[in-house]
Order: C-alpha cells, then sequence, then structure tokens
C-alpha cells in the first residue's frame, strides 16, 4: 500500500560522524534509513527494521524503515547522503538551490534489498 | 606531545579548545572534540588512496603525484566549460589557488553553499545582514532562538560553548540567564535543550516570518487565528518575547534555506531582525556546515565579487545563481569536465546533476574515497587539513582562525597541488597569463 508523504532530508549525528567513511556499512546504517511515524509504518504494513520503498518523480531508492514518533505522518525523513539525493530533482527557477526538504514523495512497504553505496552509484553509470 | 587550543576541522563552530596527544606522528587521544570532531580527527588513517588512481576501464591504476597533476591539468585544459567545486572543507589559502585556476582556464568555481546557504547570500544581497560575533552571544544573549536548525546533531557544541549554556559577561549564570525557543516542523533532539517549541507545518515559515513582522510593526488585527500551524496567540506571545530581549539572536538553518521560497525566506528573516532593531538589540546568523564553508564565501567575494557560482568564461566574473550554480549548470549538462576538491557531490547533489557527472572526466581532490570518487576518472589523494595541513579558516560569524598541523604527511596539500596544476597549465602552449 503506499502512502503519499513529503519527503524530508537532513543532517543527523550518525550520518556526520561516519561521513568520512562512506565504505562503512555504519555509513550505511546511518544514512540509508527512512524515519517515520510508527502510525504510517503500521498504515503500509511494515514493522522496524523492515525495507521501504521512497518514490518521486525522479527515481525510487529502498531503505530501512525507522520508527519516530517526533516525526509526523504526513512526513518521512531520510538523512542527507546518496540514497536520499538518489530520488531528489532540480527545481528550476528558484536561485540555484534545489528542494531537499518537503519534497512530494510516496512510500510503501518493499521485499527489494538496500543498494550498497556504490551499487548505487554504478546506477548513475548507466 | 600534547597540542592544546587545536581547531576542529569538522563544523562551522570551529571550536578552538581542543586537545590533542601525539605519539610517534601518529593521533594517540582527543579531548574536548564533539562526535563528529573526534570521528574526523582520530579516523584520519582510515580508508586512505595511498596513492593517485586513474580509471582505466572498470579499474583504477595507481599513478604518481606527477602523473596525476598531469592528467588534471590535460582534462581542465581541454574542456570547454569546466566546473570547480567544493572548497568547503579545505583552507582559505588553497581556495584563493583554486579562484586563480578556475580564472587561468576561463571555468566556473562554486562552492558548497550552492545547496546549502546559498538561498542566505540571496536573501542578505537583498535586505542585509544584520549579524554579530558568537563572543557577541556567548556575553549578550538572553534570548536564543534556533529556527529551522537541529545544532544537536549537526553543531554539537554550540549550545555549550556559543548559545546556551555558555557563561558570559552579562549572562553570568550561563543558561539560567537566557530564555531558548526551537521553530521548526519536527521535534528535534535540539527541543530537548529549549524552554519552548514552536512546530510549524512544513514550507510554512515565509508565513510565519512575515506574520511576526506584522505583529511586531503594530499590525496583529491583519494576521488570522492560525498561521502555518501556529495558533495567533502563540506568535503575539513570541514577538512579545523578542521586543523585550535585551539581546535578542535568532540561528538559522536548512529548514529555512532549503523549503518554499528559500531565499524570499532569509529575506524575511532579515527584514524581522531589522524591525526587531526598532525595539531592541536583535541579530541573526546561518548555522554554517562545512568548518571553512564561511571561508570559502569571504575569499570568493574579495578575489571575485561574488561569494559562490562565479563563471570566468567571459574573461570576468560573472555571478547569476539559477544559471552559474552546480546543479543547474549539471542539470543543463553544459558542464564538460569537473574538478571536485575537499567535498562530495556525488552524495549530495541531485539525481541529474550526479548523472552528469557520471558521464564527463570528472577528476576528485580528498583525503578519503567517497560517493564522487565513485564516479572519478582521476583521484588524486590529499593531506587533511586542521590535521596533517595547517592553514586558515572561517567560523560561521566570519572570524578568521589559524588552524593547526598536528602531524606530517606524505599526502600533497590541496594548495600544493592547485599550484602545481597551474603551473603545468601555465606550460601548456596557447595559454596565455
Amino acid at each position: 500500500m503506499k502512502r503519499e508523504v513529503k519527503l524530508i532530508t537532513g543532517r543527523t549525528l550518525d550520518q556526520g560522524i561516519f561521513i568520512e567513511h562512506k565504505h562503512s556499512d555504519e555509513y550505511l546504517n546511518a544514512a540509508a534509513i527512512c524515519r517515520i511515524n510508527p502510525k504510517l509504518m503500521k498504515e503500509i504494513g511494515v514493522d522496524e527494521g523492515d525495507r521501504v520503498k521512497v518514490i518521486t518523480d525522479v527515481a525510487d531508492v529502498v531503505v530501512r524503515a525507522v520508527g519516530d514518533d517526533n516525526i509526523g505522518e504526513k512526513m518521512i525523513f531520510v538523512p542527507m547522503g546518496p540514497w536520499a539525493n538518489f530520488v531528489l530533482g532540480m527545481d528550476v527557477g528558484m536561485g540555484g538551490m534545489p528542494s531537499f526538504k518537503g519534497v512530494d514523495a510516496k512510500i510503501e512497504s518493499t521485499d527489494e534489498k538496500t543498494p550498497k553505496m556504490e551499487e548505487l552509484m554504478k546506477r548513475y553509470m548507466i | 606531545m600534547i597540542i592544546e587550543d587545536v581547531i576542529c576541522p569538522f563544523c562551522g563552530s570551529l571550536c578552538d579548545d581542543l586537545t590533542v596527544e601525539v605519539k610517534d606522528n601518529e593521533i594517540a587521544g582527543i579531548e574536548n572534540a564533539c562526535k563528529l570532531g573526534y570521528s574526523k580527527i582520530i579516523g584520519y588513517e582510515h580508508d586512505r588512496h595511498e596513492r593517485p588512481l586513474k580509471r582505466v576501464g572498470d579499474e583504477f591504476k595507481e599513478i604518481s603525484y606527477e602523473e596525476g597533476i598531469e592528467e588534471a591539468a590535460k582534462i581542465l585544459y581541454n574542456a570547454r566549460r569546466p566546473l570547480l567545486y567544493g572548497w568547503a572543507s579545505t583552507s582559505c589559502e588553497a581556495i584563493e589557488r583554486g579562484i586563480e585556476l578556475a580564472v587561468k582556464i576561463g571555468g566556473i568555481i562554486d562552492q558548497t553553499a550552492t545547496v546549502c546557504h546559498g538561498p542566505t547570500v540571496l536573501g542578505t544581497q537583498e535586505v542585509g545582514k544584520p549579524s554579530c560575533t558568537l563572543g557577541e552571544v556567548k556575553n549578550r544573549a538572553d534570548l536564543v532562538i534556533y529556527w529551522g536548525c537541529n545544532p544537536f546533531h549537526a553543531h554539537p557544541r554550540h549550545a555549550e560553548r556559543y548559545s546556551t549554556f555558555t557563561k558570559g559577561y552579562f549572562a553570568d549564570k550561563g543558561r539560567k540567564d537566557r530564555k531558548i525557543v526551537l521553530v521548526d516542523i519536527r521535534k528535534t533532539d535540539t527541543e530537548g535543550i529549549c524552554d519552548r517549541f514552536i512546530q510549524i507545518e512544513p514550507g510554512s515559515d515565509y508565513k510565519v516570518l512575515t506574520s511576526l513582522i506584522a505583529i511586531i510593526m503594530g499590525e496583529e488585527e491583519s494576521i488570522p487565528e492560525d498561521i502555518g500551524g501556529v495558533k495567533k496567540e502563540e506568535l503575539l506571545g513570541l514577538a512579545e518575547e523578542m521586543k523585550h530581549a535585551n539581546f535578542g539572536m535568532i540561528f538559522f538553518g536548512m529548514g529555512v534555506t532549503m523549503t518554499g521560497p528559500k531565499y524570499k525566506n532569509i529575506a524575511a528573516l532579515e527584514r524581522l531582525v531589522r524591525e526587531l532593531n526598532r525595539h531592541t538589540k536583535f541579530s541573526l546568523m546561518p548555522m554554517r556546515g562545512h568548518y571553512n564553508v564561511a571561508g570559502a564565501g569571504a575569499v570568493f567575494t574579495w578575489r571575485t565579487g561574488f561569494p559562490y557560482a562565479v563563471d570566468f568564461s567571459r574573461g570576468y566574473s560573472y555571478y547569476n545563481p539559477g544559471e552559474t550554480t552546480s546543479n543547474d549548470l549539471l542539470t543543463r549538462e553544459e558542464v564538460d569536465a569537473m574538478l571536485v576538491v575537499a567535498s562530495d557531490p556525488g552524495a549530495h547533489f541531485v539525481n541529474s546533476s550526479v548523472r552528469r557527472m557520471a558521464k564527463i572526466p570528472l577528476i576528485v581532490m580528498d583525503p578519503h574515497p567517497s560517493a564522487t570518487s565513485e564516479l572519478a576518472d582521476l583521484i588524486i589523494p590529499t593531506a587533511i587539513c586542521g590535521v596533517e595541513m595547517d592553514g586558515t579558516a572561517y567560523r560561521m560569524d566570519d572570524v578568521p582562525i589559524r588552524f593547526k598541523k598536528l602531524i606530517d604527511s606524505k599526502f600533497k596539500s590541496d594548495f600544493e597541488i592547485i599550484g602545481d596544476i597551474i603551473e603545468k597549465i601555465d606550460k601548456m602552449e596557447g595559454v596565455k597569463d
């Protein structure tokens, strides 16, 4: 079941700690995640740690679901980084700044795997 | 050997009170650093490319610095629309050389503010930035508002050193002398250190800011009962607190620059502070991310006249954000070669830009492998500024601070490599100085 949400991206402490270690499992665990309100998790049928697909007009990416009561039911938070930015596009006419927050997206449960950073970057080379 | 007063090369807070123990030219211990700074300094040895690498088919081949510099010079010299990007995590001295290189090859030079506080620059060019130093905040601020920023995660020692807990001349009781407010779309961990949290709807900063301006100007009748998810009563209360502060301060982040009308949010924020100064002393400051992104803006401005997105293809400096900004240039597929210095646009640019980066000759100068280096044609490893190289950086309040070299390194610095590339290009046929 897909749900429409606003995608927010941004810095987190863990993403920052491992930012110079982008090939590590720690960075994958810190950045390839999606923070979701537990009520929304229930609606789309995912439990903590399950895979979710974040879909925008640009692309889709699979990340790990993390429950967070402080996230609104109509938004999701993905830390800035290769996974979040893979689904973001360019806004023309906005003074050079793409929209990294408040982006229209959909979210659904999936059985697909989260790509490693290297695998994700290879998709740009196709 | 114990080195005191070490400058942390991570975020724009540029904490200058770290103590580092060095044994046999290795970092043995660090005191006073936050998790971000500690991780960067202690992890300096982790995951380094030993030598420059050149892509040959699907593989990378090790080459010498001399060969790497020659190759980089060739790529940049032969490009018609080269983009030199990054610069926020290196020294001002290296940035100055980067600008010299951009002038020489008629390229575009842009820095990470383009995806960060670029809208702050634009808002400031429209209204003006009433700002101050972090020392003034520490000594005077009795009302601190964090708006659309999350220092708990992005600037972990900011509250302790400058804005919340620290004791100052007119705030000698520290936290007890200050009222702290958070305005954001979600309850972040920063809320834990605040007296009050005002939750607004995503993308409604402009509405809330302009309503506050109207209230401060005495036009509260014109405000509806609900503004971006905030009750009018709550905004009236905040406006009163602002007007009656002795020294008010707003720190703001990406929650304001990246949403809704972007730079117009910043212009509204600056107008609000301007209006507040008719009542009391009020100031504002962007929370800068990379430790020297403020320095990049400063050096760009005094060398070229503009703070980012500067195009030298006409033979003089030309600046038009939306046209000469990196993501626009890449998405339009104009850029035909790119040099990335001390940054990772592969991880932090949008899909269409990274797709272009994967297609063109891409040179990466960085101490560590990154998402960008996965796409690179040429990787030149560099020394880490603030650990293996000294230099100048600007704190988020535009105060320049000299950072130290802690240990010797076998890696060349950005400063040296850019200088070598310029020297090579100078020797190439047909290039006039």
